[in-house]
């Protein structure tokens, strides 16, 4: 494996998860009960910037796509690129491949969060009380749970993950419980708060949840350089001249942010934030200056296809997307995987 | 001395329990000074406080006439490097990537010209491409020492650099320390061969149960009377044949 192999692959990666996210997302928008040629969305999206004549679709096509589809899609597109970011960030502070917001708590305490910031603050504050409930039940589940398996300036990795485990249960517990018992339309059925859904999307949700995990987006990779510095080890990096402190809480800061945003939009998606950036790694190795855009380009990929197939595959019915990416995800990680032991050992 | 590395009284408590008690050490530029002593002597505790990666509970470090606990990490890393006794490293960088880990704290210079010099210096720049989790201790040891030489800092840490390492290579990179410290800078090392420490240190500070038990050069450290005492083994002291340095052999009675 020459070095100008290695160096030449990211550039390729990136555009080329771009261009396929750009794909999924002309098909996404013209698939449904109403189908729209790929020619026409393209054309009624440059119509909706003030470009061309809008396309042949007529009126009906235009309002599916613009009200009800492209918001979904965009929707889809900022929860699956956050939690892609969140889970590559995560894995490299606790220096642990398993590490995933949901796997350590976080997005069930969001979860928890979003649905007691409904039912208190959203007659007060309205539709940013649900990310806001999300990223305080997602900072108390990550904080005990990181509380917990931190002991004499090590980071328990087994530790990490029963007390995520078992956080996830109570934080999950305790959503579906509020939503079974609380009977209100405002908050999510149990199985959204287990398994996720886009369906919920509006303009609003949009404009309440793409600026939060934006603000991820943009400052997590600020840190690629010190995180791959963390991966040498904690007492490297601090001989190398990082704050692993202060690292440390900014990252956990904004990937609970980031995670909280995409709970409260559209509940509690599992194994993007575990599988994308493993899939990133085989191909690019595990330097983060490509692993976190490369990972919120293909978590992007990854929720707009599934929720693409959730929506059209039982028409008039709806699966809920977390069904579809554990469907999809749980083999092709088990593949990954045996590949990951072929290529360089396992994990050990 | 104020211009080397400089630890004052020095005490490291966990657990109610003293690792060191009272360690002074002194290290000037242009030497090689070696940390000796037996297992559980505190050789590592003391080269942890020195490098601050542990505060110390007693006494003060001082690094170029710096207090060490005035200095902010990246401050530090200017200031001196680090070899830990093994680094581990779950996921797949290449050699390369991680010798260039050790630019993060510097300001000037051509980061991959300095990492390529490094690597050459450690012999490891076949393995520049390598997956860094695929190689060997000895391999390991020689890319995370390029990685150090690469953060050129004053001072350098080093704990136990010549474990892992064969004959030729153990060779190698103590001719590269015992360089360095010719070139000015503060070497410090956790050495667990005596001989070692006999040809290429300036200076020797002795451990014994978190105490200094002798300090000086490595002729009046090294003597029969003082390792047997301190190692609970029977030693002969002969002269290099070459060398002329002291040369430690353990017998039986």
């Amino acid at each position: 494996m020459g070095t100008g192999e290695q160096r030449s692959r990211p550039g390729w990666l990136i555009g080329g998860l771009g261009v396929g996210l750009l794909a999924a997302v002309v098909v996404a928008l013209g698939s449904g009960a109403v189908r729209i040629a790929p020619s026409n969305v393209v054309a009624i999206l440059l119509g909706h910037a003030g470009l061309g004549d809008g396309g042949s679709g007529g009126p009906t096509a235009d309002a599916v796509l613009w009200s009800i589809r492209l918001p979904r899609v965009l929707l889809a597109v900022g929860v699956g690129a956050g939690l892609a970011v969140a889970g590559a960030a995560l894995q490299g502070i606790f220096r642990n491949p398993l590490a995933d917001p949901q796997l350590i708590g976080i997005s069930s305490g969001a979860a928890a969060g979003s649905a007691i910031g409904v039912l208190l603050l959203e007659a007060a504050i309205g539709g940013i009380a649900a990310p806001i409930g999300a990223f305080a039940g997602g900072l108390a589940a990550g904080a005990a749970v990181y509380s917990l398996a931190r002991h004499r300036g090590r980071t328990e990795v087994v530790t990490l993950i029963l007390a995520g485990i078992a956080v996830a249960a109570v934080g999950g517990a305790l959503a579906g419980f509020l939503s079974v018992i609380a009977d209100d339309p405002r908050l999510g059925s149990p199985l959204f708060y287990s398994l996720g859904g886009l369906g919920v999307a509006t303009w609003r949700l949009v404009g309440v949840t793409l600026p939060i995990v934006a603000i991820g987006l943009l400052f997590l990779p600020r840190e690629a350089r010190r995180l791959d510095l963390i991966l040498l080890g904690e007492r490297e990096a601090a001989h190398l001249g990082v704050d692993v402190e202060a690292l440390r809480r900014r990252v956990l800061l904004l990937v609970t942010l980031t995670v909280g945003a995409t709970v409260a939009a559209a509940g509690v998606i599992g194994f993007v934030g575990l599988l994308v950036p493993h899939a990133i790694r085989l191909v690019a190795g595990p330097g983060h200056r490509v692993l976190l855009p490369a990972s919120a380009l293909g978590g992007a990929l990854l929720v707009v296809g599934a929720d693409t197939v959730a929506r059209t595959v039982a028409l008039p019915l709806e699966i809920p997307v977390g069904l579809l990416t554990a469907l999809a995800g749980g083999p092709l990680f088990l593949w990954l995987l045996r590949r990951t032991r072929h290529e360089h050992g396992g994990w050990g | 001395m104020s211009h080397g590395v400089v630890g004052r009284g020095l005490g490291y408590r966990v657990d109610g329990r003293d690792l060191i008690t009272g360690v002074d050490v002194a290290a000037a530029p242009g030497e090689l000074l070696a940390i000796l002593g037996p297992n559980g002597a505190g050789k590592t505790t003391l080269l942890r406080v020195l490098s601050g990666e542990w505060p110390a509970t007693t006494g003060e470090v001082v690094l170029l006439g710096r207090p060490l606990t005035g200095l902010a990490p990246i401050e530090q890393a200017r200031l001196r490097a680090v070899l830990p006794q093994q680094t581990v490293l779950t996921f797949a960088f290449r050699c390369l990537d991680v010798v260039l880990m050790g630019r993060y704290a510097a300001t000037t210079g051509d980061d991959t010209a300095v990492a390529e010099a490094a690597m050459a210096t450690t012999d490891s720049s076949h393995l520049a491409a390598r997956a860094y989790p695929t190689l060997s201790g000895g391999e390991q040891t020689r890319v995370s020492l390029a990685r150090v030489l690469a953060q050129e800092t004053p001072v350098l840490f080093l704990d136990e650099p010549t474990a892992n390492l064969d004959l030729r290579h153990q060779e190698l990179v103590m001719r590269t320390l015992r360089g360095l410290a010719d070139g000015g800078a503060v070497v410090v090392a956790v050495l667990h061969d005596l001989n070692v420490a006999a040809r290429f240190a300036d200076r020797v500070v002795l451990l014994a149960e978190g105490r200094v038990r002798a300090v000086g050069t490595t002729a009046e450290v090294l003597q029969a009377a003082i390792i047997e005492d301190v190692y609970e083994q029977t030693v002969t002291v002969v002269p290099h044949p070459v060398l002329g340095s002291p040369l430690i052999l353990p017998h039986d009675r």
